[in-house]
């Protein structure tokens, strides 16, 4: 990793001073050991600044979004930050020409405070970037992931009562901080239905009717598109299992429509974005 | 007196059967103030929890009165607050907070009333540290993390027990009802504290006056993601919206904690923002907590917790903020100034 | 029970509002209206003085903060403008329907201090409800005022509010003078049609000794101050109301600062002076 960092700040100075980039966005150090935070690097003098190591937790696919400039956007991207940019351009969110993505096969991240691989890092499909404009290290082999619907399966094993109780108690312990949704690269809507309290579509209160309306509405929202980035779960100030909803989404959509893997390219048509003759219609 | 430790869960049953009683409690993996309740593992830990005691005195939702029509009439019903609480081993970084709560709602022309009923009915007791955590600063805003001052009483850790003294009038009324509890004993030397995070923050509110137009919050608001977990897990952020539940002919209003990082925090009817930007809510954030509160009450908003350290899904980090515009001070503000860019509309 | 010292002098619930009753509606633009309200039992609401805000709201609806407009012995007035969730449901009052109010809040026009000066009004469409009652004041006190001038503009002639007044009452005042001009023309307009502060700028007004009041819109604001400082008028001599999104009105909750002041206790009233100091946030 540690020649991974140096190739991507050799690369970082050389797109900075050519001029091919205006910023990238990367990560650097933050004040405790293995603690990361997202950088915008601007000019040669800050490349230093850039880090890779085995705590660059942080997605960065949503950052360039934000943007809309015609500014040229480098990104690192890993597996899960590919996806996202592949999601954003199907979405149409930003142009393919504005941004140049340093790809880095990724060996999974760790939390620095316990020193285990993150989940998200466990149940992750596709290490490998699956769009890039240049690869900074070698390929991986997708390494066996453990079955990523485990919890689904058991938490369908039980009864709706239960199920019931699971999810009510998750969601009494929401704090509506909507870091989730701020996090996730499914959420680029202008304006969210959260934030239409004036409107009757998301009350205010935080109370069990409420964060369920909240956390579920959105589960559906994000829908299949979910790249399963484990984002959410991973900046979720409460720690809910938030992947699990989402999960359940892709399982279901998997059984009706066939497998659909959320931004491995940015043309393949996702199964609730377009209809064929042949799809269930058990609701019709 | 000393209170032993093997007489602590005593005393807190008793004290739970005449009020609620808070106590840092681990639950679901994590520490926060949670009702005492017989057999409650108590975590009272070295030093602060994930999450502070705020929200015993300002819950997140809180009911202001319910209404009921019919026909055309209205009736309007307070809500009261009459329940005697006790928050036990509260940390100084909690107690600071608790005194800048006190200053929003209890001075300034008007008083909250939910507030003060609830500040009315709290005993505070106070609980030094014994080791702070890596994102502990309290010491760099003049808090002593052994003396929790506006608490009614103050435990000092010796080592198989608690020294207790009371601070206030109030905390030497509530100490007769311990009294079978303690035992005599002598206050041991409060522990030297090594804080490995500490910061120089006497030019905080100058430096960040001066750097208002500068590029760096820039960069820094692009990697925020606008969400409310700073504030949420903050002991000083008390910003709140008013909004209302209607069920048919009845229903409450109610408040619920807010965030200035929201994008609709300060959105007006017909759209305008006077901060329309993320740059602008994220430094109104800090200019907050390190300037504006300063010119109000006279103190710093921000009490060197660091939970939002730990907790911003982004990293964000106020210590380094306030470490950065130090260093941009020392630099010279105008050449770093030189990367200025325009801000970033998102 | 401890007693935590305070400097309130409320005995009640500030958040807590009265029920009132709308006495009488007027329809002053196609999106503007009027509402009159008292107790419920015939008392003014509040008393306040003008400048100052009042809290005014659909119990199941929400509330919105507004200037008062007008009052008088045992009512107030909100004028209000259709722009939002809440003032739509509030366009459906009818008289007898029972609302709510809180208040007064925020400081005032500074009336006194203007005593024996020359006084110049300045609004744009609903900016001048606001304002009202401090014209009120100075035409009530007629004595302590010199001239008075009143610019006023909207859109179009019938977004102009309070009508009457303006075209029938205000003008027939001893020593003031209305100028009204519209943004755009139409066949039953034929006076000016110019926004605000050229409008302001070419009226060649004397600025000596003179308070200007100044409520509209940011582009208004931000036009208008440089035309009175075009004419010469100094940043002590121009009064104005801040607008931001308020909640709770009493200080507490957060979001009308700007810079280090609240709007809901430090304002709305400031000096343009005042305004210049404050870090734009």
């Amino acid at each position: 990793m540690a020649n991974t960092q140096e190739t991507l700040r050799e690369r970082a100075r050389i797109l900075l001073e050519d001029g091919t980039l205006d910023y990238l966005i990367g990560w650097e150090a933050g004040r405790f050991e293995g603690q990361t935070t997202p950088l915008i690097i601007r000019t040669v003098a800050d490349v230093d600044r850039l880090i890779y190591n085995e705590y660059c937790v942080h997605l960065l696919a949503k950052y360039p979004l934000a943007d809309k400039t015609t500014k040229k956007i480098g990104v690192v991207v890993r597996g899960c930050d590919a996806r996202g940019i592949n999601l954003a351009l199907k979405d149409g969110q930003i142009e393919r020409d504005r941004l140049y993505l340093l790809g880095i096969p990724c060996q999974g991240m760790k939390d620095a405070q316990t020193g285990e691989e993150l989940k998200k890092c466990r149940e992750c499909t596709h290490r490998n970037p699956v769009v890039y404009d240049e690869l900074l290290g070698d390929l991986l082999e997708q390494s066996a992931v453990a079955d990523r619907f485990a919890e689904v399966n058991r938490i369908e094993s039980l009864s709706a009562d239960e199920r019931y109780d699971y999810w009510a108690d998750v969601f009494s312990r929401c704090i509506r901080c909507k870091a989730c949704r701020d996090v996730c690269p499914t959420c680029t809507c202008k304006e969210c239905f959260t934030d239409q309290a004036a409107k009757g579509w998301q009350g205010k209160e935080t109370s069990l009717a409420e964060n369920q309306n909240y956390g579920i509405t959105r589960m559906f929202h994000s829908g299949e598109r979910c790249l399963e980035c484990g984002e959410c779960e991973r900046v979720c100030p409460k720690g809910l299992p938030l992947m699990q909803l989402n999960r359940k989404v892709i399982k279901d959509v998997h059984e009706l429509f066939g497998e659909y893997i959320a931004g491995i390219d940015d043309c393949t048509p996702s199964p609730l974005d377009h209809y064929q003759l042949d799809d269930v219609e058990e609701f019709m | 007196m000393i209170l032993k430790k093997e007489r602590l869960n005593d005393l807190l049953e008793a004290l739970a059967s005449k009020a609620t009683v808070y106590v840092p409690r681990e639950l679901d993996g994590q520490t926060r103030f949670a009702p005492f309740a017989k057999g409650s593992a108590v975590e009272l830990g070295k030093a602060k929890t994930v999450f502070s005691p705020k929200e015993t005195l300002f819950p997140q939702t809180e009911t202001l009165y319910t209404y009921a029509q019919l026909g055309e009439d209205i009736t309007l019903c307070e809500t009261v607050n009459t329940t005697n609480q006790v928050l036990f081993g509260v940390r100084s970084c909690d107690t600071y907070s608790i005194e800048r709560l006190d200053e929003v709602f209890l001075t300034r022309t008007f008083i909250d009333t939910l507030y003060l009923e609830r500040r009315n009915n709290t005993l505070i007791v106070a609980l030094g540290c014994t080791e702070p955590d890596r994102s502990c600063f309290c010491t760099s805003f003049g808090i002593d993390p052994a003396a929790g001052t506006g608490a009614d009483i103050q435990l000092t850790d010796t080592g198989d027990g608690y020294f207790v003294e009371a601070l206030t009038g109030r905390g030497t009324e509530a100490l007769q009802a311990w009294s079978p509890f303690l035992t005599e004993g002598q206050k041991t030397a409060a522990r030297e504290l090594t804080f490995s995070l500490a910061l120089d923050t006497s030019n905080v509110k100058d430096s960040l006056e001066q750097l208002f137009e500068h590029a760096y919050w820039n960069d820094l608001s692009m990697k925020c993601l606008g969400c409310g977990t700073c504030a949420f897990v903050c002991p000083t952020c008390h910003c709140f919206d008013m909004s209302q539940n209607n069920k048919g002919n009845t229903g409450y209003r109610f408040r619920t904690w807010d965030s200035c990082t929201f994008s609709d925090y300060s959105m007006m009817a017909g759209f305008h923002n006077p901060r329309p930007t993320k740059m602008r809510r994220l430094r109104n954030r800090f200019m907050h907590k390190l300037s504006f509160f300063s010119d109000r009450y006279g103190s710093s908003l921000c009490c060197g917790c660091g939970r939002c350290i730990e907790l911003c899904p982004a990293g964000i980090d106020i210590s380094r903020v306030i470490e950065d515009t130090s260093s941009l001070m020392g630099a010279g503000a105008e050449q770093q100034g030189s990367t200025a860019v325009k801000e970033v509309a998102s | 029970m401890i007693a935590i010292s305070h400097d309130c002098s409320c005995e009640t619930n500030p958040l807590i509002p009265q029920v009132c009753k709308v006495i009488a509606v007027t329809q002053e633009t196609s999106d503007v209206k009027s509402f009159r309200v008292q107790t419920l039992d015939g008392r003014i609401p509040f008393s306040f003085v003008p400048g100052q805000l009042g809290m005014f709201g659909v119990v199941n609806h929400g509330e919105c903060m507004f200037c008062v407009s007008m009052g008088g012995e045992d009512w107030i007035e909100f004028t209000v403008k259709k722009v939002g969730t809440v003032t739509e449901r509030i366009h459906q009052l009818h008289p007898g329907a029972q609302v709510t109010v809180r208040g007064p809040y925020g400081n005032f026009w500074p009336a006194d201090a203007c005593k024996g000066r020359n006084m110049i009004f300045i609004a744009g469409g609903i900016g001048l409800p606001p304002v009202r009652t401090f014209l009120l004041h100075t035409l009530a006190n007629r004595s302590d005022y010199g001239r008075i001038d009143l610019v006023y503009s909207a859109s179009t002639k019938k977004d102009l509010v309070f009508k009457e007044q303006l075209f029938d009452l205000w003008p027939n005042e001893p020593n003031m003078h209305v100028h009204v001009s519209v943004y755009r023309a139409s066949d039953d307009w034929d006076g000016p049609v110019e926004f605000t502060a050229p409008y302001l700028e070419s009226l060649g007004l004397d600025i000596t000794n003179t308070t200007a009041v100044l409520c509209g819109g940011p582009s208004l604001y931000r036009t208008c101050s440089k035309a009175l400082a075009n004419m010469g008028v100094s940043d002590n001599d121009i009064l104005t109301t801040l607008e931001m999104r308020m909640k709770c009105g009493i200080g507490k909750c957060g979001r009308c600062n700007v810079g280090s002041k609240y709007i809901c206790l430090d304002g709305p009233v400031f000096t343009q002076a005042e305004v210049n100091a404050m870090l734009k946030d």
